[in-house]
């Protein structure tokens, strides 16, 4: 005769593989990385040698990582308010389309599903100076021709752009299906009263579409704030710096110049900088989500 | 006709025009990477322009096979993503199922850290993780790349929500008939989350599938690359070839996209019920 488990037990053995992921890729490597932000390892090969705070010294009066820094948080700016505030709008205008809703979704969402080294290609081919789309739509135009991602001044944006093409639909789909939650009965009792569409959006959708706005918004920047991809495959951090980022400069310090400590001191600084930014726009956003339904 | 009925008739218009409008600028970029991937190499800067090509080509696609051992990569791609959405929501179901459906503080708390992860991206665990799996001899591996995605904290929230829905009185009639909790897991509960592992198969397949920074660090050989992560070379070449790079674009998106399209609808639904990718 077996040992019975008990039913609550059962829960909890069910849950192991969850722990043991969190435990071996979560926890596990964090505390890892706070280890090797203080040591100097150049590699695999050769031996760690513990440095202290030293790493974190280095970075603090590097000049690319100060400019990286900057460039982070100017690029987390705009692409999460351009996505963002987009989605919103093309998930208001959704909700009143009901023919066609979901030919519209499927094509809105198409480019989240491409990956950001399709993405790259395409958008590097786009952007190209002399034969790229971009510039023979401004020559159709009688534009002057721009040169995107090789001008330093409008390299970032340019990256930006096309991240927020990429999550676009995404948020579509995320707002459109908490739009449509909100109950058909405070639209007609709004109606009754007379409230015109744009008075109906202030004062019934907004309000209500606060919290996903929140959570969207939160998600998006810590989307932001790690940009990567779209960089390696667009600008690999160029012209000169003007496009590089933390994790750009991550990457590069880590597995191009083999800094594994350095490169564990930058992730460190750009996780709590999520976690600062992540707490403050919870602790704004609740503090005035105070209409419930 | 009376004036508001005017009025809102424009109103329906000008939506549907706003919504085509945008579609269209969005779905821009795709069209011409078809385009450029179809043209004959002397079409490729021929103005106006054009997005039919007017013969179109293979030969971009021919050039991208020599360059690369695409039918190898595809098959790395297949592989990482397929083992990796088995597993995931083989476990997926266990866990999620769990935190629903047995509920005490322990398990609540534990649901609780599980989703703070969320607030931890990639790229902090990267450095620690390819320095542990270079000493388990795991770097340039597929298990090495695949380890990491045994699980996925996307996938235990999304069974979670799908398992809660499960009516209480079919578990408890099954524990009455003597049913292990095991076998209700696999025989009761398992069944009816079918379209819930529908769902997560193939957003983590989507995932998995564009998957940069791990991969990217983890496989240094082109044999074991995926086929994003080969390509990602092709841009540092010398010389850069729009043609065969479109067409090699074409061979990353199109997938993903079919799969897409097909199963949208358990996407959305996953999406929207968890609000996360």
């Amino acid at each position: 005769m077996g040992v019975k488990i008990s039913r609550e037990k059962w829960g909890y053995i069910f849950v192991i593989p969850g722990v043991l992921w969190y435990g071996l890729f979560m926890l596990y490597p964090m505390y890892y990385a706070i280890i090797l932000s203080a040591h100097r390892w150049m590699g695999v090969e050769t031996n760690p040698l513990f440095v202290g705070l030293d790493n974190f010294k280095e970075i603090f009066t590097d000049s690319l990582f100060y400019k990286s820094t900057v460039n982070t948080f100017y690029f987390t700016f705009i692409s999460v308010s351009l996505t963002t505030f987009t989605a919103l709008f093309i998930a208001i205008l959704l909700t009143k389309v009901i023919k066609l809703r979901a030919i519209y979704r499927t094509f809105y969402f198409l480019p989240s599903v491409a990956g950001v080294v399709a993405v790259g290609i395409i958008w590097t081919w786009c952007y190209q100076p002399t034969f790229g789309l971009f510039n023979r739509i401004l020559q159709v135009l009688h534009l002057p021709p721009s040169r995107w991602i090789m001008d330093p001044r409008l390299a970032l944006f340019c990256v930006a752009i096309t991240q927020a093409w990429m999550r676009l639909g995404f948020n579509v789909i995320v707002f459109l299906a908490g739009l449509l939650t909100i109950p058909e009965q405070f639209y007609d009792a709004a109606k009754v009263d007379g409230a015109s569409g744009f008075h109906q959006l202030i004062h019934i959708t907004l309000p209500l579409a606060r919290p996903i706005i929140t959570f969207l918004l939160i998600y998006n920047t810590i989307y932001g704030l790690t940009v990567f991809g779209e960089v390696y495959m667009l600008t690999e951090g160029g012209p000169g710096s003007a496009t590089y980022t933390v994790a750009y400069l991550m990457y590069e310090t880590a597995f191009r110049y083999s800094r594994m400590g350095k490169g564990s001191a930058m992730a460190l600084f750009l996780f709590v900088i999520i976690l600062v930014i992540t707490v403050i726009q919870m602790k704004f956003f609740e503090r005035r989500t105070q209409i419930e339904y | 006709m009376k004036l508001s009925q005017i009025i809102s008739g424009v109103i329906k218009v000008l939506l549907y025009f706003i919504l085509t409008v945008g579609a269209i600028t969005v779905l821009i970029p795709f069209l011409w990477m078809l385009a450029t991937a179809f043209k004959p190499y002397t079409e490729m800067f021929k103005l106006p322009i054009s997005f039919l090509p007017k013969s179109p080509t293979f030969q971009n696609f021919v050039e991208l096979a020599h360059t690369f051992p695409l039918p190898r990569l595809f098959f790395n791609s297949f592989f990482i993503a397929g083992v990796a959405c088995v597993s995931s929501v083989f476990f997926a179901t266990m866990v999620g199922y769990g935190l629903a459906k047995f509920r005490s503080r322990g398990l609540n708390i534990i649901f609780l850290i599980l989703l703070s992860s969320i607030m931890v991206p990639d790229f902090t665990r990267v450095i620690p993780l390819y320095l542990t799996m270079v000493r388990l001899k795991g770097d340039n591996t597929y298990w090495g790349v695949i380890i990491v995605n045994y699980l996925s904290i996307f996938g235990i929230f999304l069974m979670r929500q799908y398992a809660m829905a499960i009516p209480e009185e079919l578990l408890d009639a099954a524990r009455i008939d003597g049913a292990s909790e095991p076998r209700i897991l696999m025989e009761v509960a398992f069944p009816l989350l079918r379209p819930a592992c529908v769902t997560l198969l193939v957003i983590k397949f989507m995932w998995v599938w564009n998957d940069f920074l791990w991969p990217l660090v983890m496989l240094r050989e082109p044999k074991m690359m995926t086929l994003p992560i080969a390509l990602s070379g092709l841009k540092g070449l010398q010389v850069i070839r729009y043609g065969p790079l479109m067409a090699g674009a074409v061979a990353i998106v199109v997938p993903v996209a079919v799969l897409f399209l097909f199963l949208q609808k358990y996407i959305v639904r996953g999406i929207a019920l968890t609000g996360f990718k």
